[in-house]
């Protein structure tokens, strides 16, 4: 197995979490799961730093945001997660750095081939 | 019969009984294998089409533990209903399902109650692999001869489209079928989801119908084997499911075509209703009358009647209607002996004689005599003379 990249996952739902961690981890990837903010800030100050973020918005306030700029200031690349298209949730995610965001239900495979592209080599 | 579940998987012999070429498996329900020319074919895949309360279940429980009275490995695979309630059910109808391994992969009711929702992935991409997985798993442990998988509409809401799940649905019946399994399963086609193209999987189809003048079940496709066409009727009853099928409508046309027949009689009515066991007599026989005069051949109707004399009546069983000319036959009392008198009631497009003759049966064959004019009362069975004073 390649050396193992940590991905730093946010859900508020924990069956989302639950199969989010899973499915990542069965390809390989070191999950760092995250059920709320102070779980993440947790996650954050840990060793090895954090590779990738996965932010799924639903369930959180717009404190969710000022992760999003905690996350671009250290340069970790992330994605957000929305439970439906919205102009304006995409217009601000990418304001603050991230990378794309993915409608919900996600495509396990495009996923997975996203989180690829976007670890770093 | 006791017999544990580890004990039938662990016995193998019977595996090969089951193959032989023209080996056909019993569906357990009393008339259906008469209408799939003596019953299903082994390892292949029937579908079972039906709205709900049609006896899709019931078929499918007579289906199995017919298996499990001659020892064939069984496997009742349920997307929906229980295993708790299956047994219940099943032993209200007096099923036993000693024997009988359930694999029961419907949500539980923890599912429920602790709100094990999800929106991150769609049910496809979450719920198909360990539902694969549990029934991969059942089956090469298992190895069933009979496979029950009940319904086959869950699959479809766990298919990210119409082509993923054809194609998963067809590997999945493969699989069984390369098993050893005769599979039946269940599909419930409503205009939401039609489920045509399991018809096209299928290498048979017998759909099952709650029609207001009863319930119908009729076999629309049977590779490698023909099969009685038709609605045949169906029962639901204390002890599950029983099919009374169209076996002498069927013959007959048979007969009529292949043999090129001019003149079919039927003798008699009385017989051919207690070959119908009851249904509808009535439309059965304009059927067949309609039938018969399409292609040009004359139909014999005998009617016996009940009295042997007494008041008169055409027919019985409301059957006078149906035909194009009645002739009858009638016992009368005259002169303290009993005579016979034959008569014309009935004949469409033309004149006949109105009055009675006589008839005798001799050893020359029938005679008809003179009409019997100077009496009355002959339709009552006891004529007198006209003109004669009572004594």
């Amino acid at each position: 197995m390649p050396d193992a990249r940590r991905i730093l996952a946010l859900d508020h739902n924990k069956r989302n979490l639950a199969l989010l961690a899973e499915f990542l981890a069965k390809a390989g990837h070191t999950v760092t799961a995250a059920n709320s903010l102070p779980e993440m800030d947790a996650a954050l100050q840990g060793d090895p730093p954090v590779d990738l973020a996965l932010i799924d918005l639903a369930g959180f306030d717009s404190r969710v945001w000022e992760r999003c700029d905690r996350l671009r200031q250290r340069h970790i690349p992330f994605l957000v997660i929305s439970p439906q298209h919205r102009v304006d949730l995409e217009r601000a995610s990418l304001s603050r750095g991230a990378k794309g965001m993915l409608v919900k239900p996600l495509s396990a495979k495009s996923l997975l081939g996203l989180v690829q592209s976007l670890l770093p080599a | 019969m006791a017999r544990s579940k580890s004990a039938e998987t662990s016995d193998p012999t019977h595996t090969d009984a089951a193959d032989g070429a023209n080996h056909r498996l019993s569906t357990g329900v009393t008339g259906l294998d008469e209408v799939l020319d003596g019953g299903l074919l082994p390892r292949s895949a029937y579908l079972l089409r039906g709205g709900p309360g049609c006896g899709k279940t019931t078929l499918g429980l007579h289906f199995l533990t017919t298996g499990t009275r001659s020892k064939e490995r069984v496997l009742y695979i349920s997307l929906s209903e229980p295993e708790g309630q299956l047994r219940r059910n099943a032993n209200g109808l007096g099923f036993n399902l000693e024997g009988v391994t359930f694999l029961d992969l419907g949500p539980t009711s923890e599912y429920f109650s602790k709100s094990e929702s999800y929106d991150i992935f769609s049910p496809s991409e979450v719920e198909q692999e360990p539902l694969t997985r549990q029934i991969v798993q059942a089956v090469e442990r298992l190895k069933p001869q009979r496979v029950f998988l009940d319904s086959t509409t869950q699959f479809r809401y766990l298919s990210t489209d119409t082509f993923q799940y054809r194609k998963q649905v067809t590997s999945f019946l493969r699989f069984l079928v390369n098993h050893g399994a005769t599979v039946l399963f269940t599909s419930e086609g409503t205009q939401e989801t039609p489920d045509d193209d399991l018809k096209f999987m299928a290498d048979g189809v017998i759909e099952l119908a709650y029609a207001p003048e009863g319930r119908t079940l009729s076999v629309i496709k049977f590779r490698g084997s023909s099969f009685l066409p038709g609605d045949h009727s169906m029962r639901l009853g204390a002890d599950g499911m029983a099919v009374y099928p169209k076996i002498f409508s069927t013959k007959i046309r048979r007969d009529v075509e292949e043999q090129h027949r001019r003149i079919v009689m039927i003798d008699s009515i009385a017989g051919y209703a207690l070959s119908m066991r009851g249904r509808d007599l009535t439309t059965n026989l304009h059927a067949l009358g309609m039938y018969l005069k399409s292609v040009g051949v004359t139909l014999l109707l005998i009617n016996e009647t009940e009295n042997i004399t007494g008041e008169f009546r055409a027919t019985d069983g409301n059957v006078s209607y149906l035909s194009d000319n009645i002739v009858f036959l009638r016992y009368l009392e005259l002169d303290g002996q009993m005579r016979k008198a034959i008569g014309v009631l009935k004949k469409r497009a033309g004149d006949f004689e109105k009055t009675l003759r006589e008839i005798e049966i001799t050893r020359y064959g029938l005679k008809v005599g003179k009409p019997l004019t100077g009496l009355r009362g002959i339709l009552g069975g006891t004529p007198e003379i006209i003109g004669a004073k009572p004594a």
